[in-house]
């Protein structure tokens, strides 16, 4: 027998008289021999068996869990997204800087009726009807 | 990484008819399942974790996780190494999250005085032996990795077959032919160490 064929049982539990035959010739399957089984005793003295969980409590981590996942997916999605967002806001505050006359004071009403020259009525405080309040005159109907 | 395990040998898993029904939504073969597998489950999470108030915690999380990943469960590879893949894949999780913070094992006998051993019994003397041999095993396997621990607790405790071991771990077989040989001799270095310690505690 080989030593690879020996190993290869050994690995597999086998306990034949081939084996023993060769490990006795063998020095080092001998070693390898002695630290496996040493090996199975520790594993075994070591040993601890807990109960298992009810299936009623498994059910209620498969809930637990479904929800956990469904928000971490939410908030996977949105670290996903949030880049793509933050560019799309960057770019349309960009496109709204530069269109023309943006940034620049807008004329009032008053001033674009004026420069039109038209006969655009707009009303202003000049105007009889929106004369200022006289003092005590809190609706603002006294002069009328 | 798989494919240690041939798919011949998933066409011929016996848990397959099972998964195929919780694949289409029967609760009812989940249950079977779970009851098939529990204590397997069981004992390598509480044998690589080594905590076992957390152990109910962890295994109920597993089987969730695994409830909830059965859409994606291709039966290419058979039932039970998927099983234990995320099963150990979520102990170690569980220990690197767990190395983060302070633990507090007993790991010695004076720590406990109480002890069951310390009871007047006939059989007082060969329960202490027998105690003693079992924290000291214990303490062995906690000083070994988390991967070498788990090499060694589904090899010799849970008794799955070198290539079932691969398909759990993602290993060829000869890595974990290779890792097993280790784990074995990192073990005995760790047990000459600390019987080395012990002589040179001795009282002269």
């Amino acid at each position: 027998m080989r030593c690879q064929d020996f190993q290869h049982r050994l690995e597999r539990r086998w306990d034949d008289y081939q084996m023993r035959a060769h490990a006795d010739q063998c020095r080092d399957c001998q070693e390898r021999l002695t630290l496996v089984h040493w090996t199975r005793q520790v594993m075994l003295a070591a040993q601890t068996d807990v109960p298992a969980p009810t299936m009623a409590a498994v059910w209620a981590a498969v809930r637990r869990a479904g929800s956990a996942s469904w928000e971490s997916s939410v908030m996977r999605s949105f670290h996903r997204l949030a880049p793509y967002l933050i560019a799309v806001s960057v770019l349309f505050a960009m496109v709204a800087a530069f269109q023309p006359g943006g940034g620049k004071p807008q004329p009032s009403r008053y001033a674009n009726a004026l420069a039109a020259g038209s006969d655009t009525q707009v009303a202003t405080v000049l105007d009889p009807d929106l004369a200022p309040q006289q003092p005590g005159d809190v609706l603002g109907i006294a002069g009328r | 990484m798989s494919g240690v395990l041939p798919e011949m040998a998933a066409a011929e898993d016996p848990d397959l008819p099972l998964v195929l029904r919780v694949q289409q939504g029967d609760a009812v073969a989940f249950e079977e399942l779970y009851y098939r597998h529990q204590a397997g489950v069981s004992r390598m999470v509480s044998n690589i974790v080594r905590y076992p108030e957390v152990v109910p915690d962890l295994v109920q999380e597993i089987f969730a996780k695994v409830y909830l990943r059965f859409e994606s469960y291709s039966p290419r590879l058979p039932f039970r190494p998927w099983l234990y893949r995320v099963a150990g894949n979520h102990c170690l999780d569980f220990l690197r999250h767990r190395r983060r913070q302070p633990l507090q094992v007993s790991t010695t006998l004076e720590d406990d005085p109480g002890r069951e051993w310390a009871l007047p019994d006939p059989n007082a003397e060969r329960m202490q032996s027998r105690l003693v041999a079992r924290d000291l095993a214990g303490k062995l396997l906690l000083e070994l990795g988390p991967r070498d621990r788990m090499l060694l607790v589904l090899k010799e405790i849970n008794e799955l077959s070198l290539e079932e071991i691969g398909a759990i771990t993602g290993l060829r077989l000869s890595a974990v032919k290779v890792g097993l040989f280790r784990a074995r001799k990192r073990m005995l270095a760790k047990y000459q160490k600390l019987e080395r310690q012990s002589e040179r505690g001795k009282p002269q």
